[in-house]
């Protein structure tokens, strides 16, 4: 089962709100990594930026969310800045090109960045995003 | 060399390569006292067994002794002569288990394995606890400690075998000939001074009065049956370890078959002309018993007091034939008696780890009782059977008469299968070849007759001995018996079912994963990550990375400017890690690629430190040790440790190199694997 899945369900964005009592048994049984990825999610939302699971394909998006993986490229080869940023409901990479590093990007660091999503390789990808660190 | 291991050498002695095997092989001269002990000895306390039993009955049931002796040795030459047979048929040392099995099925295989298992078990504790039983009568201090002083003779016979066979044989030789020597003459001697010189011989226990039980008194109805039947039961222990023979033809020099038959045949006579001497020989000079273990017998002494203690039967012909006319004989003769009882203990170590190893191939044990030790003795067989009897000993405190109650019924069981799988070979054999040759035919019919005829015999005393012993402890046999048997059966499930499991099936188990990925997992950039780095680009792989976990953002930050320095040619990505742990984070992202690309390979390479001290490890590697064992539980991921030798290392080679550990226990395969 996929991370996001479950709270699209429950809690998702569309649809009326759940019960109290669903959400209180929702939260004891879910597992940490499902309430780690609620909490990303409403804080997204709450900064009204859209979801990586529903950002329409090659359109201009505003999310937020956090690094889970930066990846650091040789010189030799590939000369960019990759980043896996994750907002709860799924991941985009993100790619600098032309950069090594940006200072104060690293695991783990909340980012809000604008761009154009695309799909590559089944996979989401994001060139040059205008990106803003947020404070832990 | 430490303390440890030159105790070892000392006492195991040096390993033996695996081409030495055949020089353990044995010679008829060494296999007779090697595998004849257990038989020979039982006419060590199997005439003691016959008088406790009838002195029941009161003085008048010593009259039956040597009928009750003539009925054994009959039962005992029937099946040495079934046996015979059955080492010309199978002459692989499976015995009773391999005919069984082939003949009857696998169940009927295991229902003998588990019997003989049981009663090997039972041979090393009643041997062992009569030797201790006859030493007591030459050293007092014994007395009360006979349990523990059985389970140090245990102890010694273990040691003496784990250096394997041949010295055992040669070593056990000697008392074994001077035993029969012993006897023999006592008997001819004693013989002698009765009826040619006309000496009134009388043993100490002669003409005291003896107490039966008063049911038993009157010598005749249902209660004397049943009396004459426990007799011969418990005598029927003298036909102990004749399948012993028939388990160890591959012990024996070549042609096998034809010096392990000759072997046996020498040991029937031999058994049996000893077993009947000395009763006849007790009976002539009268010598009388009773059951000291509370039953209810008692013999009175001149004053009208009951005995407190008794000598064996052995220990009172001996003091009656040699003690006035030539008294060194006295004490060769409880001597060798003691010393023969427990190397009849060793039959059973030669007979157990053979049978048990056998049990091991075809899957009915754990596979490491099928290999052999560094002395090329089956370690493991060995120790197992040491410390079951072990337990044996210390639980009856060394009792004979309590053990031998549980004795016997394996054998018999195992003597009743094995011959009605006989029956059933030559059967097969005159129906499947009507074509051979006619004299071949009448040598099958003559076999299979004689196999009848034992099959008859054996399950005639099986029910005897059932009946007459169940309530006496022979259930407690039969309960181990059948506790083993579920046991193997369940051992075999399982080995069946992963063998099932492990089977070539599908396509899918012959797919070539499509591409590799290389995962170096990275904590600081030094030495032992770079070799990682190095030996994971040499395996040129579709994909290589480098992964660190960010735990410290400080340590990371250490890290990537490391790493951008050195310039490494790999990409290194960093893992966040929300909770400060390295595990979870690195399986999620192995995981990860796995689940977006299933058929390829992830190769993950951790970089290990190789350190020479125990403590030095708890302070090292952890954490790949964790990652490692979560890593194995995850499909087509391959885990290469890199390890990098930090200089203390030397000194765990250095001692890895005089003494590898585990080939001791473990046996078999590192014998001859040398590490220098």
């Amino acid at each position: 089962m996929a991370p996001g899945e479950p709270n699209r369900k429950v809690a998702g964005s569309t649809g009326p709100r759940p019960g109290v009592l669903r959400r209180v048994l929702y939260r004891l049984a879910a597992s940490n990594d499902d309430l780690v990825d609620d909490e990303l999610r409403q804080e997204s939302v709450d900064a009204g930026a859209s979801t990586i699971a529903t950002a329409q394909m090659r359109t201009r998006v505003h999310i937020q969310g956090r690094i889970e993986v930066l990846t650091l490229n040789p010189t030799g080869t590939n000369r960019w800045l990759e980043a896996e940023l994750n907002d709860g409901t799924g991941s985009v990479h993100l790619i600098w090109m032309g950069r090594r590093r940006i200072p104060g990007l690293r695991a783990g660091r909340r980012l809000a960045v604008d761009g154009l999503i695309a799909a590559n390789d089944g996979q989401r990808i994001m060139y040059n995003p205008r990106y803003q660190l947020l404070s832990d | 060399m430490n303390i440890t291991q030159g105790l070892k050498r000392l006492l195991i002695g040096r390993k033996l390569e695996s081409s030495k095997l055949g020089e353990t092989l044995l010679p008829k001269r060494i296999a007779l006292p090697v595998f004849a002990s257990d038989a020979l000895s039982s006419v060590a306390y199997a005439p003691d067994e016959i008088l406790i039993t009838l002195s029941l009955a009161g003085a008048a049931g010593y009259a039956f002794s040597w009928k009750i002796g003539i009925a054994v040795a009959c039962v005992m030459l029937v099946v040495v002569m079934s046996y015979r047979q059955t080492v010309h048929a199978y002459p692989s040392g499976g015995g009773d288990y391999e005919v069984a099995t082939a003949n009857l099925g696998p169940d009927a295989g295991l229902v003998v394995a588990s019997a003989l298992l049981v009663d090997y078990l039972l041979t090393v504790a009643v041997s062992v606890s009569s030797g201790v039983q006859n030493a007591e009568a030459m050293i007092p201090a014994i007395h009360g400690h006979e349990g523990l002083a059985a389970a140090g003779v245990i102890v010694v016979l273990t040691g003496l075998n784990l250096r394997g066979t041949r010295e055992s044989g040669t070593f056990f030789a000697v008392p074994v000939y001077a035993f029969m020597m012993s006897v023999a003459a006592m008997v001819i001697w004693g013989l002698v001074r009765v009826f040619v010189l006309g000496d009134p011989l009388r043993a100490a226990t002669a003409g005291l009065r003896v107490e039966g039980e008063p049911k038993y008194s009157s010598l005749v109805g249902l209660a004397m049956v049943a009396l004459l039947a426990r007799t011969f039961s418990s005598g029927c222990a003298a036909l102990t370890g004749v399948e012993a023979i028939s388990n160890g033809v591959p012990s024996f020099r070549e042609p096998k078959s034809r010096n392990a038959a000759a072997t046996l045949a020498l040991l029937g006579g031999i058994a049996v002309s000893m077993l009947m001497g000395i009763i006849v020989l007790s009976r002539v000079i009268g010598v009388q018993m009773f059951d000291e273990t509370g039953g209810g017998s008692r013999i009175l002494d001149a004053s009208g007091r009951p005995l407190a203690s008794q000598t064996t039967v052995v220990g009172q012909l001996a003091r009656a034939v040699f003690f006035d006319t030539f008294r060194p004989g006295f004490y060769i003769m409880i001597i060798c008696t003691m010393v023969i009882l427990f190397l009849a203990a060793n039959t059973a170590f030669n007979g157990f780890p053979v049978l048990g190893s056998i049990l091991a191939k075809d899957g009915f044990l754990p596979r490491q009782l099928h290999t052999r030790g560094d002395r090329l003795a089956y370690s493991n067989g060995i120790i197992t059977l040491a410390v079951g009897a072990a337990v044996l000993v210390l639980v009856f405190n060394a009792s004979v008469t309590a053990l031998i109650q549980l004795y016997v019924v394996g054998v018999f069981i195992s003597f009743t299968v094995s011959q009605t799988g006989m029956l059933r070979h030559w059967t097969r054999l005159l129906r499947s070849d009507l074509r051979a040759p006619k004299e071949q035919r009448r040598v099958w019919m003559r076999s299979r007759l004689i196999n009848g005829v034992g099959l008859v015999m054996t399950g005639i005393v099986l029910i005897i001995i059932l009946i007459s012993k169940f309530t006496r402890g022979a259930y407690l046999a039969l309960l181990a018996m059948v506790g083993l048997f579920a046991l193997m059966k369940s051992i075999h499930r399982h080995y069946d079912k992963v063998h099932d499991e492990l089977e070539l099936s599908d396509s899918s188990d012959r797919a070539l994963p499509s591409r590799v990925h290389a995962v170096v997992m990275v904590a600081d950039l030094n030495k032992p990550t770079m070799r990682a780095l190095q030996f994971a680009k040499a395996t040129v792989p579709t994909f290589l990375e480098a992964v660190t976990v960010d735990v410290d953002p400080d340590a990371t930050e250490k890290v990537l400017s490391a790493w951008q320095k050195e310039d490494v040619d790999v990409p290194l990505k960093v893992i966040a890690s929300p909770y400060r742990e390295i595990t979870n984070p690195f399986i999620e992202h192995i995981r990860r690629i796995r689940s977006e690309n299933p058929r390829d390979m992830v190769e993950v390479f951790i970089p290990e430190y190789v350190v020479g001290h125990w403590w030095e490890r708890l302070l090292h590697n952890q954490t790949g040790v964790m990652i490692r064992a979560r890593l194995h539980f995850m499909p087509g991921v391959l885990i290469s440790t890199v390890p990098y030798q930090l200089s203390s290392s030397r000194y765990a080679e250095r001692r890895w190199r005089r003494e590898e550990p585990r080939s001791w226990r473990e046996a078999g395969r590192p014998v001859g694997r040398s590490r220098d």
